[in-house]
């Protein structure tokens, strides 16, 4: 590894270290006594005063009136579910207190989640009790009842049919089997009905070159485990791309150093996305350049022509043949025919892309889309019903289907919430969270997988398999239409021999079971025809699902609203970015305002300048400026200085959907020239990183040497060579502290790999969501003010386009020699006799010392009481949590909830703590395994283990804080570009 | 101002030994030792876990499981008062008197019962009545602890903790009332002592004194 390698985090480091501020209106140098010091003090008095004297108030007990048989209060239940947070289904295990969902983690058992869940997910649970949500049947925006709704469906339905105009359900990708069954019966009944799919953020490329070259329209399964060489085109699989968690999970296993070899990963992308921070090789091409590279890769591994890069690439993907893996997140029939082809070439098929059991998971059609739009502008559409979906705002032509839907007399939306489409319809049949409803769904084929109600349905919703069930003459209860369908098939479907009544039960109790798979019948291979697309040069715009949003159906989400983009650190907004070099030239730098226009069109966005960048694009988030946003106006704490998270009528970022252009009716995501043009207006972005960056002053260096690298890296050649390349060891510490705290009984750990950590933020989530982090507001986010107690850092290593990214989960570092400790006045903060820093809140009086003696940058001080004021998202709360009132520091607790509740239940069963008893939010829900948390008293362990391995790591080691956090190094799969880092 | 600040010290020492010297107790926000609420019904711990010896798990079945040692729902009160509806010595009383009238014994039902009956949507005889639902009863909580404290039944009885010893003597008391401070020194008194007495547990009780055993 380069011995100059340097990471960084922003062009400007000026911000980094600086001390905790408070509002500039607390910080007076007079001590003159004033009006307000004295009201202050006088309002102060005479609250002790009357709070001494008052009553204390009563509080009521009320038991269940017929306690249910399973339930005890106060005791966490978990049952088996899936995920309909982004269509990936992922299966999740739910924890359950008093009869209410709090927490969602990955069902260790489940073929797709394996045990991880992303960010998306994680937060899902905080809609479940969005008091916003439509609770009650709309017909004309008037709350009625569902035997009236039904009627008027009915007569409207029935009415459309005799005029003769067609009925059209448009709902996105339909992956339960009843759902299909259900929706067959409904198309019978209404002859002039169809059904139309399509997916917000469109996959209908891949499928559409699948009929190309195979003959059937269908999305294959990837292997990632299997492939040993991996080339990515544009496609985020580690962050957003089909089924992030499973590919995680999967790409990780071909990633164990103990083996002889890892999977090499090449992306090629536009933008800087996870999977390419992440990748062994990032190669950055413009969309119309990466076109012709694909082109180039298929050419020689024809023909062996002479292609520079592309020849390297067909190279490797040759030295891996049926090992290697080409995949395409470009929504571009060619590319994906041109992906086709390699894959089969390289023999592929069968191995690491799999065509037995193909994926339901997107099925959409923007071909359908299209001539759906035609039909709506011809007024031949009667009725459309439309489920799952928001196509006013998805579609680019989001603004004339709404014009168009104002011609259709009858139109029903199927949505929980109110969206851009929802207020267009005449009647609205609210569905239920999925976390309170039935459903089985089939998200890959052979797997089928449950979703059962873990909560008391809060509103009047029914799903929409009751609906169209119910209109089509199978009205029943909504666990009963699943089960009365799978009773009269599972014997055609069914694995083993197991009765109706004992494989149900399984299926409900698992939360999954395996059936045999529907395969596709595929066709022999046809090479396909390549239209000729015309590259555009220039500035084009890429457009992709951001991590948080993804399509924007998340939109309503606090938590992911707040949540950092993993690699520019935006929260609460979407921007357009800019490589440095394209800003320059344009004259515009970051926070500034510009308009970027395309197809006369256009939108006005904050600049973003972002390394690692095509020079040619400008990317841009999907998912932003959607309605139901503008709920967030007055997020955040009151005071005086506040500032709105909103302006009044404004959205969370922008809507960039009507930018974007169909080819050949496939939606094209990249590509779009557009052009740029200065406002001269300024923006605030809440960005994460510009504070709380941590420091490595030269002079801390033991004499003679360097100071050591927050990152250390090493390649997988070198790693094989010297297992502790790349790491800095051997550096004594000298220490004045005496070794009296001996930790008899346990002594916690942690260990984060880095290799492994994709930066995906799905721990940043689960810690919020277990520790009762408070969301703060996009303002608060601006003054450095945010409350997460674990973050994401992520540094840079070089310039342009030719940028190194590392993510590191920092967290409290549990340091024994804890510097925050000896600075607390009151002793809030101090050691506990298993290695643990403690925050006691109760105890803190709110220095700030401890935060500003924190070389790590990891505590949070509540400059206010946060908003708790919506009874109903209280709910969501973790009753074994505190929740922090204004004035206290808080930070990492290393879970101590769990590890409380694991050394109870150990005891109350007799047995000792085993290791891999306790598992912390953050590691539990990590799709990359990277996080392993531990006893290091118990050798055996692998916490241990992890410490004795020659990458393991502190950071900021020479401040001997000794942390009992530690880091491996990470390791890329790349040729040495120096040899191994320096030692001792 | 000099003259002013010994006449405001002077004035909160007398305050102090005023309230020190007074007859009413001192003591500090939020210890509600000795609170003894009226309860919506008059429920008895002395007949039921005194007299009649119901082990304090029956009800209150939590505590070995959960956090909460749980007021028992109501449901659970009727496992015995669907039959038993009035007091031994009412029954005794009116059986006497029907026998001196000669007639039949009339059903009885003890007010307090009646409010058991109510809540569970029933007449006052104890029979279902149709389409009246039923309402929890809203006890007044008594042992309160502040929401910064995590406390949790369950490892105190795994540790053979006796509920007495937290809770006083309840078999004892008509009206359930709080005999400990519930205090931060109070816990600490016993978390401090050698837990040898306490054999219940598997491996020998490990002091936790740690902050975090409860404050997280």
């Amino acid at each position: 590894m380069n011995k100059e390698k340097k990471y960084w985090m922003n062009k400007d480091e000026t911000t980094v270290g600086e001390p905790v501020v408070g509002p500039a209106d607390l910080q007076t140098t007079s001590t003159e006594w004033n009006r307000r010091d004295f009201l202050k003090t006088a309002g102060f008095s005479l609250a002790a005063f009357m709070t001494a004297c008052s009553k204390t108030p009563v509080n009521k007990a009320i038991p269940f009136l017929i306690q249910p048989e399973e339930i005890i209060p106060g005791k966490a239940y978990w049952y088996s579910s899936t995920s309909h947070a982004c269509g990936s289904g992922c299966g999740v295990l739910v924890k359950n207190r008093d009869s209410r969902p709090i927490k969602l983690e990955g069902n260790p058992d489940h073929p797709a989640s394996q045990g991880g869940l992303c960010p998306v997910c994680q937060a899902s649970v905080i809609e479940l009790y969005d008091s916003k949500r439509i609770y009650n049947p709309q017909i004309f925006r008037q709350d009625s009842t569902w035997a009236a709704l039904d009627s008027f469906v009915l007569k409207n339905l029935n009415k459309t049919r005799k005029q003769g105009k067609k009925i059209v359900l448009l709902t996105e990708t339909i992956t339960s089997p009843s759902n299909k069954f259900y929706i067959k019966k409904f198309l019978k009944k209404y002859a002039n009905a169809s059904h139309v799919e399509y997916d917000p953020i469109s996959y209908s490329a891949i499928l559409d070159a699948h009929e190309v070259n195979y003959g059937t329209r269908f999305l294959p399964q990837y292997d990632f485990e299997k492939a040993d060489m991996i080339l990515s085109l544009d496609a985020d699989f580690l962050g957003t791309w089909l089924s992030p968690t499973q590919f995680t999970k999967d790409y990780r296993k071909n990633r164990n150093l103990d083996s002889k070899h890892i999977s090499k990963h090449i992306q090629v992308e536009s933008r800087l996305s996870v999977t390419g921070a992440k990748a062994d090789e990032r190669i950055v091409k413009s969309p119309a350049e990466m076109l012709q590279l694909v082109k180039d890769i298929e050419n020689t591994l024809q023909s062996n022509g002479e292609h520079g890069i592309a020849t390297k690439i067909a190279k490797a993907l040759k030295h891996y043949k049926g090992k290697s893996l080409v995949i395409s997140g470009v929504n571009d029939i060619g590319i994906q025919i041109l992906v086709n082809r390699i894959n089969k070439s390289l023999g592929n098929i069968g191995k690491t892309v799999l065509h037995n059991n193909p994926s339901f998971q997107k099925g959409g059609s923007d071909n359908a889309v299209s001539q759906l739009l035609t039909d709506m502008e011809s007024g031949n559409v009667g009725a459309l019903l439309i489920a799952g979906v928001n196509p006013v705002y998805d579609l680019p032509e989001g603004e004339s289907f709404g014009e168009y839907m104002k011609t259709i007399p009858t139109k029903i939306s199927f949505s929980g919430k109110q969206n851009e489409t929802a207020e267009l319809c005449n009647v609205i049949c609210p569905l239920p969270h999925y976390l309170e409803s039935w459903s089985d769904d089939e998200f890959t084929s052979g797997i089928l997988s449950m979703t059962q109600p873990t909560i008391q349905v809060l509103g009047d919703t029914r799903t929409f398999r009751k609906s169209i069930g119910g209109w089509t003459g199978y009205e029943d209860g909504e666990r009963n239409l699943i089960r009365n369908y799978w009773k009269k098939i599972y014997t055609t479907r069914k694995k083993g021999s197991q009765s109706f009544n004992r494989w149900w039960d399984n299926l409900v109790h698992d939360g999954f079971v395996m059936i045999k798979p529907k395969s596709v019948s595929v066709g022999r291979f046809k090479k396909g025809q390549l239209e000729k697309t015309l590259a555009k040069n220039g500035l084009v715009l890429v457009a992709y699902p951001s991590l948080q949003m993804l399509d924007g159906r998340h939109a309503e989400n606090p938590w992911l609203q707040e949540l950092p983009d993993p690699i520019s650190k935006l929260t609460w907004d979407n921007a357009a970015n800019l490589s440095p070099k394209k800003a320059k030239e344009l004259g515009v730098s970051q926070s500034d305002v510009i308009q970027v226009k395309a197809n006369g069109k256009s939108v006005e966005l904050p600049v973003y300048i972002q390394e690692g960048q095509s020079d040619d694009v400008v990317a841009v988030s999907l998912g932003y400026g959607r309605k139901g946003t503008e709920r967030f106006k007055n997020l955040g704490p009151d005071w005086i200085q506040k500032k709105a998270t909103l302006a009044e009528g404004e959205l969370v970022g922008e809507r960039i959907n009507h930018l974007l252009e169909r080819k050949e009716n496939i939606l094209s995501y990249s590509g779009v020239s557009v052009s740029i043009s200065k406002t001269g207006k300024t923006a605030d972005l809440a960005l994460t990183q510009t504070y709380n960056t941590l420091k490595n002053p030269e002079n801390t260096a033991p004499p003679s040497m360097k100071v050591r690298p927050f990152i250390q890296e090493t390649t997988f050649e070198a790693y094989k060579k010297d297992p502790s390349s790349g790491a800095h060891r051997g550096h004594q510490v000298v220490t004045l502290w005496r070794d009296d705290h001996p930790y008899e009984k346990h002594h916690w750990g942690m260990a984060i790999d880095l290799g492994a950590c994709t930066g995906c933020s799905a721990c940043v989530i689960s810690c919020q969501v277990e520790n009762n982090v408070p969301v703060v507001g996009k303002d608060e986010v601006f003054r450095r003010r945010d409350m997460a107690w674990m973050r994401i850092d992520r540094y840079y290593s070089g310039e342009g386009t030719d940028v190194d990214v590392a993510f590191q989960p920092m967290l409290c570092q549990h340091c024994d020699n804890s510097p925050c400790e000896p600075v607390c006045p009151v002793l809030a903060t101090v050691h506990s006799s298993e290695g643990l820093n403690q925050q006691i809140y109760n105890r803190c009086v709110g220095t700030r010392f401890c935060a500003n003696n924190c070389p790590y940058k990891v505590r949070r001080f509540n400059w206010f009481d946060y908003a708790h004021d919506d009874e109903l998202e209280n709910m969501v709360l973790n009753p074994d949590v505190t929740v922090r009132s204004r004035g206290v520091m808080e930070k990492c607790s290393m879970c101590i909830q769990r590890i409380q509740e694991a050394k109870i239940e150990a005891k109350a069963k007799g047995i000792p703590l085993a290791d891999g008893d306790i598992k912390l939010a953050c590691q539990q829900s990590c799709p990359a395994d990277a996080i392993t948390f531990g006893d290091l008293n118990d050798p055996e362990s692998d916490i241990s283990k992890l410490v004795e391995d020659p990458r393991h790591y502190h950071v900021l080691e020479e401040l001997n804080a000794r942390p009992t956090v530690g880091y491996l190094t990470m390791v890329r799969n790349r040729e040495d570009e120096n040899e191994g880092g320096h030692h001792g | 101002m000099q003259k002013q600040l010994k006449l405001v010290t002077l004035l909160i020492l007398v305050g102090g030994l005023l309230v020190i010297f007074s007859n009413s107790t001192f003591r500090m926000p939020g210890n509600q030792q000795n609170y003894e609420p009226i309860q919506p019904i008059d429920f008895s711990h002395r007949l039921h876990a005194g007299e009649m010896e119901v082990p304090c798990q029956y009800c209150h079945y939590g505590a070995s499981q959960s956090r909460h040692a749980g007021i028992p729902a109501t449901n659970v009160c009727m496992n015995c008062h669907k039959y038993v509806s009035a007091t031994r010595d009412d029954l005794r009383l009116e059986e006497e008197q029907a026998s001196v009238e000669g007639r039949d014994m009339k059903p009885l039902t003890s007010l307090e019962i009646i409010k058991i009956y109510s809540a569970m949507g029933y007449d006052p005889q104890g029979n279902p009545v149709e389409g009246k639902a039923g309402k929890s009863v809203e006890w007044v909580k008594v042992h309160n602890i502040p929401d910064f404290v995590f406390f949790s039944h369950k490892p105190h009885i795994t540790a053979g903790v006796d509920c007495a010893d937290c809770h006083g003597d309840v078999s004892s008391m008509e009206r359930i009332k709080q005999t400990e401070d519930l205090s931060m020194g109070w816990c600490l008194d016993c978390h401090r002592k050698d837990h040898e007495s306490l054999t219940a547990a598997p491996e020998r009780t490990q002091l936790l004194l740690d902050c975090a055993t409860c404050h997280y």
